[in-house]
C-alpha cells in the first residue's frame, strides 16, 4: 500500500516565505484587540460572564432554599393563625364577631352584622 | 527549542501576543492545509485560516492545552465549511491567490505552477473531504500518519488506507486529464 507522495506544491501558497509571513502578520493584527483585551484582565466574553453567572446562581438558589424552607415552616404551624388574628382584634379593639370573619376568611353576612352592632351596644 | 502548546495556550490565554503568535506559526500550516481541502483555493484558504485563528483565540479558554492542535484543526474545518457554504460566487480570477507577492520567479514558470495546481484542485474536488484533508496534511505538510491519526482522531491503519485511496484517485484523475489527452479530445 505504500506509494511515492504527490507532489502537491503548487497548492502550496505558504511555501513563499513573505506569504507565509503576509498571512501570520494579519493574524496577529486581528488578534491585537482579544490579545489585549486578555491581558488586560478582561478575559473573553464567555469567561467574562462564566465569572458573574456562577456567584449569581449560587445566591440565587441560596435565596430559593431560605424561602422554600420559611414557607414550609409556615403552612406547618396552623396554630399561629389564631394567635395572630386575635392580637389584632385585641389591638384594635374590635368585636368578638369580627374575629371569626377573619378565621374564616370570609364576608360578614347581615346576621353577622347585627351581631356586631348588638355588641357595640352593650 | 520553543515552549510546547500547553505552555503557550496558558500564556496566550492571559493575552500574550509573543505565545499566541508563536502558536500560530507552528500551526498555521496544517490549519492551511485543512481549510484548503475543503474550499481547494489557495487565497480562500488563507482567509479561513484567519477566521479560525481569531475564532479559536476567542474561545480559548474552552481548549484543552494539551489537545490544542485537534481542536484548532476542528474549528479550521467548521470555518471552512461555513466559508465555502456562505461563498455563492465563485472567485473569478485564478491568479488571485498570487495577491501580494511581488517579485518571485519567472512569469512563465508561474503559468506552469498555476495550471498544475489548476489540474490537481480539478483532480483532488471529487474526492471526499477527509482524503483530501489526509492527502494534504501527508503530503503537502509532511505529517506523519500517526499525527494525522491523532489530529484527526483516526486509526493510523486507517489514515494509511485513506491516503492510499486519495493519492490512486488523484493519479488516476491526473492521467485522464493530461495535456495530451485533452489536446487529443480537443
Amino acid at each position: 500500500m505504500h506509494e511515492e507522495s504527490l507532489d502537491l506544491r503548487s497548492l502550496d501558497s505558504l511555501a513563499d516565505p513573505a506569504r507565509f509571513e503576509a498571512v501570520a502578520a494579519g493574524i496577529a493584527l486581528a488578534a491585537s484587540p482579544e490579545l489585549a483585551r486578555r491581558a488586560a484582565g478582561g478575559g473573553s466574553l464567555l469567561a467574562v460572564l462564566g465569572a458573574w453567572a456562577w456567584p449569581t446562581l449560587a445566591a440565587a438558589s441560596l435565596a430559593a432554599v431560605v424561602s422554600a424552607a420559611a414557607l414550609l415552616s409556615v403552612e406547618q404551624s396552623p396554630a399561629s393563625e389564631p394567635m395572630f388574628t386575635g392580637g389584632v382584634v385585641q389591638a384594635l379593639q374590635l368585636a368578638e364577631p369580627v374575629a371569626l370573619w377573619i378565621d374564616s376568611n370570609r364576608r360578614p353576612t347581615t346576621a353577622d352584622l347585627v351581631l356586631v352592632l348588638e355588641a357595640e351596644g352593650r | 527549542m520553543q515552549a510546547p502548546d500547553e505552555v503557550l495556550v496558558e500564556r496566550a490565554r492571559r493575552g500574550d501576543a509573543a505565545a499566541f503568535d508563536a502558536l500560530v506559526r507552528r500551526h498555521l500550516r496544517p490549519a492551511y492545509a485543512v481549510a484548503l481541502s475543503v474550499v481547494m483555493e489557495p487565497a480562500d484558504a488563507e482567509d479561513v485560516c484567519q477566521d479560525a485563528f481569531i475564532t479559536a483565540l476567542e474561545r480559548l479558554d474552552s481548549c484543552q492545552p494539551e489537545r490544542f492542535a485537534g481542536w484548532l484543526l476542528t474549528i479550521v474545518r467548521n470555518r471552512a465549511i461555513s466559508w465555502q457554504r456562505r461563498r455563492k460566487v465563485r472567485r473569478a480570477e485564478p491568479l488571485d491567490w498570487a495577491r501580494g507577492v511581488k517579485g518571485g520567479p519567472d512569469p512563465s514558470q508561474d503559468y506552469d505552477r498555476l495550471a498544475l495546481g489548476e489540474r490537481l484542485k480539478a483532480a483532488m474536488a471529487p474526492l471526499p473531504a477527509r482524503q483530501r484533508e489526509v492527502l494534504l496534511l501527508h503530503d503537502l505538510e509532511g505529517w506523519k500518519h500517526r499525527e494525522i491519526g491523532e489530529a484527526l482522531g483516526m486509526k493510523e491503519g486507517t489514515v494509511r488506507y485513506t491516503l492510499f485511496q486519495a493519492r490512486r484517485a488523484v493519479r488516476e484523475r491526473l492521467v485522464e486529464r493530461t495535456p495530451a489527452t485533452e489536446e487529443r479530445d480537443a
